[in-house]
């Protein structure tokens, strides 16, 4: 072996153990105020006998060790403290993309596909300046050749946004996702040979570096169902949405997680199942995501007469109030939900929400909204049926939180363009933070 | 559903974005200082100065985009100046050399990699960060260059001199 790649493997060996380090820690006080007492005695840490420190640390890491044996669950990955909203967004429209400051209102960019392609799903660093951009490679179905590409914006300067393609090479299969870790560094590729829900087709999970676009490590399986994927916070683990399938149709959404660090192989032995949402009929998580510290789940509810009554096509416009859209979460120690981040409460039709992006614990959640309200009227009219005698969908994407949700300066042709889809077309990947 | 949206006041979005900085960030920043410093809780010091540092001057910092690219500089600098303190006490107490890695560490790694993380540390701090930032962080020279704040050719040749030095450091250990 080179020194070089003894170098590699030796540095990176030692960095794998490094897994949990301590919260940030900033003064109350403004930046412009000087913190010297703190920063002194923050260096005077530095001359602590060697020994002492050295005893801390094999302290900390047994501590690290023990606790992620053992445990069913994601061990818990450290938030940052405060909530921290991220002011830059990118969302599908007209087969690109668009780039906005949520803050201002005002467009940053306006990204248009490589010819020939057109983008189709989106996600995001924890950076809010750094995106990767799926793009199908003509549209003949069931032709699903994707090429993804990295978007790196720079607000406020001549060249305000950059997209580079990635060097992985065109990923063929059924409805391929990406997902960008945490970090930046990483695309977890998750793609399949058939679509939909069709059991015993192969798919593949791929690992690739985002700088070189080297394959790292691929996992395989024949399990159907696998739909997409996040990232935790830690930029160490992979959970994967998987919806149950029972008599053609999902009947749980269940997450899986997986260490990425590993060599590659089995998807199923590698990875292990540690939440479970059952589906009842009347109260529906269409989009679920895990938030960034593993230990909640975020539902996005929604509504519509498939599930408020028995005899398609009545609509039950007063049951919105009660069991209408909303973004939930759930904790995943208990499998109960533990906090309604937001419910909409007036009439409506028709109504979806579909969580885009989480804080680390789930108390924030960005979300998009969309109402249909429907014509009380016709109260036998479905919205699906009768779509275009109906009022035009209202959409909002905002942040969901302590029963409240605060609109963010969205573009208003995206909303536009969501306000006339149903949810089941709104999914996470049409929008990234 | 007409909701207004509240405004940021100007400490509070730097909070903000230093926050996301260190969820997205500080994780690989400390795993490049304990390459570069031998412990982790030092290596922790460095990375939460340097956050301290960037939020700090944020107003000043005219394009939020080069953030990473400054935290990165600074926990390299962090990083030399332990090694400045070290040397130093090492030079009024007759303390080792170089720090040993945690017990724990060395009981998880195999002799191999002990051996040249080893020698690594041994290495000037410079030849060391060409060296880590080349095949740990897989950056060009370029990039190297930029987080080193020195010359291309300062990298090539800083890495030459360090992977020289790593050979003959590991050949004498084999003896």
């Amino acid at each position: 072996m080179s020194i070089e790649d003894r170098v590699r493997a030796a540095t990176r060996a030692r960095t794998d153990l490094v897994r949990d380090i301590r919260p940030l820690e900033l003064p109350d006080d403004l930046p412009d105020r000087a913190v010297g007492r703190q920063g002194g005695r923050r260096r005077q840490d530095w001359l602590i006998p060697l020994t002492a420190a050295a005893a801390i640390v094999a302290v900390a890491l047994t501590l690290v060790i023990v606790r992620q044996v053992g445990t069913t669950h994601p061990a818990p990955v450290t938030p940052a403290r405060s909530a921290a909203i991220p002011r830059y967004y990118a969302a599908l429209f007209n087969d690109g993309v668009i780039v906005g400051d949520d803050r201002t209102g005002k467009q940053v960019a306006d990204v248009a596909p490589p010819t020939g392609e057109h983008f189709t799903y989106l996600t995001g660093a924890a950076d809010d300046r750094t995106f990767v951009v799926t793009a199908l490679v003509g549209r003949l179905q069931p032709s699903r050749l994707v090429d993804f590409y990295l978007l790196r914006i720079t607000p406020g300067t001549a060249h305000p946004y950059q997209l580079t393609k990635l060097n992985i090479g065109s990923v063929n299969g059924a409805d391929p996702v990406g997902s960008l870790s945490p970090d930046g560094r990483e695309l977890a590729v998750l793609s399949s040979a058939a679509t939909g829900l069709q059991a015993q087709a192969p798919a593949w999970l791929r690992i690739y570096s985002v700088a070189t676009g080297a394959l790292l490590r691929t996992w395989t399986t024949t399990k159907a169902g696998l739909l997409s994927l996040s990232w935790l916070a830690d930029s160490r683990r992979v959970v994967l949405n998987e919806g149950i399938i029972h008599g053609g149709g999902i009947t749980d959404w269940s997450e899986r997680v997986l260490e990425v660090a590993g060599p590659g192989g089995d998807l199923l032995a590698d990875s292990h199942v540690f939440f479970t949402i059952p589906l009842p009929d009347h109260d529906p998580c269409y989009t679920v995501r895990v938030t960034p510290d593993g230990q909640s789940v975020i539902c996005g509810r929604q509504y519509n007469e498939d599930v408020t009554s028995p005899i398609a096509g009545a609509v039950k416009f007063t049951e919105c109030a009660k069991i209408g859209p909303a973004f939930i979460a759930y904790s995943v120690r208990t499998g109960k939900p533990v906090r309604v981040l937001y419910q909409y409460r007036g009439s409506c039709a028709q109504g979806w929400a579909t969580p885009v992006w989480s804080d680390p614990s789930g108390q924030h959640v960005i979300g998009i909204l969309g109402i249909n309200p429907g014509d009380p009227s016709k109260p036998n009219a479905s919205p699906l049926s009768n779509a275009s005698s109906l009022p035009a969908v209202g959409a909002k994407v905002g942040v969901a939180a302590g029963g409240t949700f605060t609109a963010l300066r969205v573009s208003e042709k995206f909303l536009k363009s969501v306000g006339g889809s149903t949810g089941f077309l709104v999914g996470p990947g049409i929008m990234a933070f | 559903m007409d909701i207004p949206t509240e405004a940021f006041p100007a400490s509070l979005e730097a909070r903000a974005h230093v926050s996301a900085l260190y969820q997205a960030h500080a994780l690989a920043l400390v795993k490049l200082a304990v390459l570069m410093t031998g412990d982790q809780p030092t290596a922790e010091d460095v990375v939460q100065d340097a956050f301290l540092g960037l939020y700090r001057h944020w107003p000043s910092l005219h394009d939020s985009g080069k953030a990473l690219g400054y935290l990165r500089s600074s926990v390299l600098n962090g990083c030399r100046s332990v090694h400045r303190i070290r040397f130093r006490h090492q030079a009024v107490t007759l303390d080792p050399p170089a720090p040993a890695d945690s017990a724990e560490a060395e009981a998880l790694l195999g002799e191999a990699h002990r051996e040249v993380l080893a020698a690594l540390r041994r290495l000037p701090p410079r030849q060391r960060e060409a060296v880590v930032l080349r095949y740990y962080l897989d950056m060009t020279e370029d990039q190297a260059g930029q987080a080193m704040g020195v010359t291309r050719g300062t990298v090539k040749s800083a890495t030459s001199r360090g992977l020289a030095a790593l050979a003959r450091l590991l050949k004498e250990d084999a003896r």
